[in-house]
């Protein structure tokens, strides 16, 4: 069942009996209700003015602020699930409202209300959708270098919006529109400036500094809307009859009317004007999207430190309902708003009845005072407006961003810019797209570094292709290797070689996003490498890519035994692959001398070690288990394919030959866990039991120390000597650095022993087709 | 439970114990390739009685030893390589090396691994040999028992 789509909605519903509802009533009463009215209050008291200043933001009467502070908070508490989320009116979707639907009452012939109306409506089942689809995570595409340029576009929107109501000007006309053209129209009328209306403003907009600045506690611009509301009453610039001078109130947009008769069924769903709520779709959808970002980035932040778990696709979808309710209401498109959920937070609210408290002492302030509010100043209200304008652009975190390097100054940048010179809908766009572009621009580039194996540090990390020339190239692929990704990394992959390179280890580690594009390029490149006679050995692989590899046919054609499986121990594997890379290119190396090569014959007179010795050896980290041995011989032997035991050399970690394993010292170490007395009765996993607790021991524990090794200039009589005194066992051959070159093993042995033969036999072939 | 049946290898020639160790060494020595071929040479008398198994190790000993002691001069070198070439097997084969029935199981092939110095243990069937135990084999058996217990914390699961 849990995959239907919206179900989650759901749950907690069950829990609704009357014995649940007095159990959680009586709870309430006795922990939360005191803290909660509280907050409530603390919330009202802050955001009755600034409902009021964001409708006009919108383009709205005050009033609507107030019913957007009332009906959407109610519903979104309920159904949500933030303790402390308060939802109303805000100032970046107010300026977005204003955008989407200022010039369309004259296109469309209905009234601004309805076009706001049927906008909250179609944004609220966009938000609900997205709730009910799961599809909270959209809001993670939006990056903060979008938010942090859009709300300063948005504030400075605003600010120069609000310029003409603070200065006490009225624009004409068709002036304005555009923000710049509204600035220099606002600019070109300050000499009809209201000096009064601009003194209120002024006063207003220092006030909220000052308190900002020295008491914080105070809700200033409810302090401010008092004293500048009773300051202009009793200085008489309210009256009617100063004409231009006057000073405009709430009242001279529409009167407030303490009355709650305010369900009406919008004209959208009477009247429907399809061409409206097509052209309204698109602005719709940005809403959402912006409602949603700054609902998650509040509730986020403040749960973060109430230590909350939200469930943020509930919250999407209570937005949503909050909205549509809203819509019937009067109520303009309502979002978190991040002061009021904070001064909650702060004022030590602890259910979603702290919101839903602010939603009824804000309908009480209206029932109260509302016939007072007709006479705050406007020019109050664009006080409170600019002040918040002027925080939007926040010029910290704008810093921050413009410091986070060349992608987040691009996202910003064309963010503000297209929120300044744009229809302010498409700029969430514009934002998301930017971002979108930068991050496949940077993920289609995956990291490419080499590793060079250093006998006293392990692996050293350099550049792409800045290796030095060697058989063994070791390549370090990481980050995203999705279709673009993958485009042409097989040639780029081709660069870090160089002459003389005999095997490619590409180490895969941390690769993401690996699909079929991928196992196209890594096909391809193996095939060019094959033409190129260099083997391919993949280490570092995780489970996930277990499967892709197997299922695209690469496993196979790599060969099981060039693949190295990622462990918790770092380079592990690429030990392991490097390891492996050795043994093939020696392997090579050995095959390719040619012993009857006439131009070494005299050299043959007095063969060295290092002429006939196997180079094909097996080397191993003495740090490692005794298990990790096994199956390095083990496969070893598999690929070999062969009845001869081999030895394992232990290097230390400067590379030096320290000691050595052989199968038959392996065997006699492992022979001391079955008990002699029961050499018949183990089944075979009883035997695997009882010898799995020596496999993890070091493998120093088993091994021979400080082997009788041989330097590759030994002359072979020499070396025969001292393999006579060894037993004729497998003897290491170093250079003069001490590190292990070869072995001088039967096969090397027998293989000196006929060239002996056949270089007697070359000379006395010689000797006999002189001419007499 | 796994016994010497199921590991037991059939890559081993028969030669008579008067062949010299020059053809013991073009059988299992490829000098086309310089390899050593994966073989291993089972000595057994007139009446096909089994004598013992003949390693690379063992040729080793009875040329190598020559060689050590001939010197740096080329022409004694050869002498001392032919010379151990003539050698009978049946003085350089490795005799009695402990011997594994078919059905025996593998704690005990894994005992008589541990207790001689040998690479291949001589298997019977009562007392007809059958074939040779390569120790190689019975670490590749060990190692698909305990590995494939232990997969889960190898870094290599295959």
């Amino acid at each position: 069942m849990s995959h239907i789509p919206g179900l989650h909605l759901l749950q907690g519903i069950g829990k609704l009996s009357p014995a649940h509802l007095r159990q959680s009533l009586s709870w309430y009463a006795n922990n939360a209700v005191r803290a909660d009215l509280v907050a409530g209050l603390s919330v009202a008291v802050m955001g009755v003015p600034q409902a009021m200043a964001y409708a006009l933001i919108a383009g709205l009467p005050p009033i609507y602020g107030i019913y957007t502070a009332i009906i959407p908070c109610f519903v979104a508490a309920l159904l949500g699930c933030s303790n402390h989320l308060v939802t109303g009116p805000t100032n970046a979707v107010c300026v977005v409202i204003l955008s989407l639907t200022a010039s369309l009452p004259d296109k469309y012939g209905v009234s601004h209300i309805e076009i706001v109306l049927a906008l909250t409506f179609l944004t609220g089942v966009f938000q609900f959708l997205f709730g009910f689809l799961k599809l909270g995570g959209i809001a993670k595409y939006v990056s903060n270098s979008v938010i942090v340029g859009f709300t300063a576009g948005a504030g400075i929107l605003i600010g120069v919006n609000q310029l003409k109501s603070l200065m006490g000007v009225t624009l004409g006309e068709g002036e304005g529109g555009h923000f710049l053209l509204t600035l220099l129209a606002t600019l070109r009328r300050i000499p009809e400036t209201n000096p009064h209306t601009l003194l209120i403003g002024v006063i207003t907009i220092l006030m909220l500094l000052g308190f900002r600045r020295w008491a914080r506690q105070v809700p200033g611009s409810l302090v401010a809307v008092i004293v500048l509301s009773l300051l202009g009453y009793w200085a008489g610039w309210f009256d009617p009859d100063l004409g231009d001078s006057r000073v405009r109130i709430v009242r001279d947009i529409q009167e407030i009317t303490p009355t709650f008769d305010i369900f009406m069924v919008p004209q959208m769903f009477l009247q429907p004007n399809l061409d409206l709520i097509t052209e309204l779709m698109g602005g719709a959808v940005a809403l959402a999207i912006l409602g949603l970002v700054e609902s998650t980035s509040i509730s986020r932040a403040i749960a973060t430190r109430s230590g909350q778990r939200l469930d943020f696709n509930r919250e999407f979808a209570a937005q949503g309902a909050a909205k549509m309710v809203g819509s019937f209401f009067h109520c303009f498109a309502a979002t978190g708003s991040f002061t009021r959920s904070a001064v909650c937070y702060q004022s030590g609210g602890k259910t979603r009845m702290a919101a839903i408290h602010s939603a009824l002492f804000t309908a009480l302030t209206l029932a109260l005072f509302g016939p007072l509010a007709n006479y705050i100043p406007l020019s109050t209200l664009a006080g409170i407006i600019m002040v918040t304008a002027f925080t939007m652009v926040q010029r910290d975190r704008l810093a921050m961003t413009w410091r986070s390097g060349r992608n987040s100054q691009i996202v910003m940048g064309g963010t503000l810019a297209a929120t300044l010179l744009m229809p302010l809908e498409n700029a969430v766009f514009v934002g998301v797209l930017l971002s979108i572009v930068i991050l496949l621009r940077v993920t289609s580039k995956p990291d490419l570094t080499q590793l060079v194996q250093h006998p006293d540090y392990g692996f050293e990390e350099v550049p792409f292709k800045s290796a030095a020339p060697a058989p063994i190239t070791v390549i370090n692929l990481e980050g995203d290797l999705y279709f673009a990704a993958a485009e042409d990394l097989d040639y780029e992959l081709l660069q870090a070689l160089k002459p003389g390179t005999r095997a490619v280890v590409l180490r895969m580690k941390r690769l993401r996003a690996v699909g079929s594009s991928a196992m196209a390029m890594l096909e391809h490149f193996h095939q060019l490498l094959a033409q190129r006679g260099i083997h391919l050995i993949v280490c570092g692989i995780e489970s996930e890519m277990v499967g892709v590899l197997t299922g695209s046919g690469l496993r196979k054609l790599i060969g099981e035994q060039n693949i190295f499986y990622a462990d918790n121990r770092i380079f592990q594997s690429t030990e392991l692959a490097v390891a492996r890379a050795l043994s093939i290119v020696e392997m090579e190396e050995s095959r390719t001398e040619n012993p009857s090569d006439d131009s070494q014959r005299e050299k043959l007179l007095a063969l060295q070690v290092h002429e006939i010795m196997q180079r094909r050896c097996l080397r191993f980290g003495s740090q490692h288990q005794i298990r990790e041995a096994m199956w390095l011989i083990s496969q070893f032997q598999q690929r070999m394919n062969t009845l001869h035991p081999q030895t394992v050399f232990l290097q230390n970690k400067f590379g030096k030959l320290c000691a050595e394993v052989s199968v038959h010292s392996l065997l006699k170490y492992l022979a001391q866990a079955v008990p002699e007395g029961n050499l018949s009765g183990l089944t075979d996993e009883q035997l695997a039991e009882s010898l799995r607790p020596l496999l993890f021991r070091d493998i120093l524990q088993v091994a021979h120390r400080e082997p009788l090794s041989l330097l590759e200039s030994t002359p072979l009589t020499q070396a025969f000597a001292r393999a006579a005194e060894h037993g004729f066992r497998p003897m290491p051959v170093d250079d003069a650095h001490g590190r292990l070159r070869g072995v001088f093993d039967e096969m090397a042995m027998l293989r000196g022993l006929t060239r002996i033969l056949q270089n007697e036999e070359s000379r006395t072939t010689d000797k006999t087709d002189q001419p007499a | 439970m796994s016994t010497v049946r199921d590991i037991i290898s059939g890559k081993f020639v028969r030669i008579g114990a008067d062949h010299s160790a020059s053809e013991a060494v073009s059988i299992v020595f490829d000098p086309r390739e310089s390899v050593l071929r994966e073989i291993v040479i089972v000595v057994f008398n007139s009446d096909g009685g089994y004598i013992g198994i003949l390693e690379p190790r063992d040729l080793l000993d009875c040329l190598g030893t020559e060689l050590s002691v001939a010197g740096e001069n080329p022409t004694a070198q050869v002498a001392a390589i032919r010379r151990g070439l003539s050698t009978r097997v049946s003085e350089i084969a490795r005799r009695g090396i402990p011997a594994l029935q078919l059905d025996d199981h593998l704690p005990k092939a894994l005992h008589l691994a541990a207790t001689c110095d040998s690479s291949h243990l001589p298997v019977f069937d009562g007392d007809t040999f059958v074939g040779i135990l390569p120790l190689t084999s019975l670490f590749q058996k060990i190692c698909q028992l305990t590995l494939s217990v232990t997969g889960e914390d190898l870094p290599f699961q295959s």
